[in-house]
């Protein structure tokens, strides 16, 4: 658990975060449709929050065990983006997606160019 | 000379009728992916219909004024080949009608369905309560045709794609 990100787990999905030599990153596993919405919302608002106390040079954002994400997940994804977008110290973000799952790719692009030059997404090696 | 005629092809849909609520997302997204398996090896097609059933079905559960909404999937044969097609009805308000009815027909006209979803997505940090993002994706992720109309206070939403491979489908 990294500062006050305590793991959400739930029936379909879960959330956890860890922090180690200046990196956060957080893991999603499983599907994010409407129902996991608030959790991911409120999770990162925290991760959010974590970043403004103890700026972490950079977040990983691990999705290649994410199966769908839905579009209230997304705007999710978005709010965090653009609140580091604002934020001067923001970290570098980089989203790990999975080779076998393309959607991911696709889906989590938006945040590079909502966010260029702070959201890079690369592929799991 | 002997004329061979080409038997036709068997209708292959499913079509359902449901309460909408939220226990309801899984087995129709289910139903959904487990028809597109059916009868197209493509996983690229296959999740773009899984990503509309949820989407569309989420609108449902989320909009929905009546207590009964409906869902089809089918192939549809026509002269120049096949679609794959994923149609829901559902009843809304006058303001949630005119609301989404707008949007679709934003989003079907999008000459740059990936800039006009980049549009949305700066939107979206304007609408606290609701994402206003999933007509859009469905486009711009998943390569899409959309159409739509309203009659009364019922709305249906038609997404559709092109298929090259389809499966026997136990036909």
């Amino acid at each position: 658990m990294a500062g006050n990100l305590e793991a959400i787990r739930r029936d379909g999905y879960s959330i956890e975060a860890a922090e180690r030599s200046n990196r956060l990153s957080v893991t999603l596993i499983g599907t994010f449709d409407m129902t996991a919405s608030a959790d991911l919302q409120r999770f990162l608002d925290v991760v959010r929050q974590e970043i403004i106390a103890t700026s972490p040079q950079q977040l990983v954002v691990d999705v290649s065990s994410v199966y769908y994400l839905g579009s209230s997940c997304i705007k999710a994804f978005v709010s965090l983006t653009a609140a580091m977008k604002a934020y001067p110290k923001h970290p570098k973000i980089r989203v790990v997606t999975s080779s076998r799952l393309d959607w991911q790719d696709r889906t989590f692009a938006v945040l590079a160019r909502l966010a260029p030059g702070i959201v890079t997404v690369e592929r799991a090696s | 000379m002997t004329r061979v005629s080409t038997p036709p092809r068997r209708l292959r849909f499913i079509r359902v009728e449901f309460a909408p609520c939220c226990g309801c997302l899984g087995s129709i997204v289910a139903l959904v992916t487990d028809f597109c398996r059916n009868v197209i090896d493509d996983p690229d097609v296959i999740f773009a219909f899984r990503m509309a059933a949820f989407e569309l079905t989420e609108n449902i559960v989320k909009y929905c004024s009546g207590d009964r909404a409906s869902l089809e999937i089918s192939v549809d044969n026509a002269a120049g080949g096949s679609e794959l097609v994923l149609t829901t009805v559902n009843d809304a308000s006058a303001d949630r009608l005119l609301d989404v009815s707008e949007r679709l027909t934003a989003t079907e006209l999008a000459e740059d369905p990936v800039a006009h979803f980049d549009a949305l997505v700066r939107d979206t940090l304007n609408s606290p309560n609701e994402s206003r993002l999933g007509i859009g994706r469905l486009r711009a992720e998943a390569d899409l045709s959309i159409s739509h109309y309203v009659d009364g206070d019922q709305i249906t939403i038609s997404v559709r794609r092109r298929i090259l491979r389809t499966g026997d489908g136990g036909n």
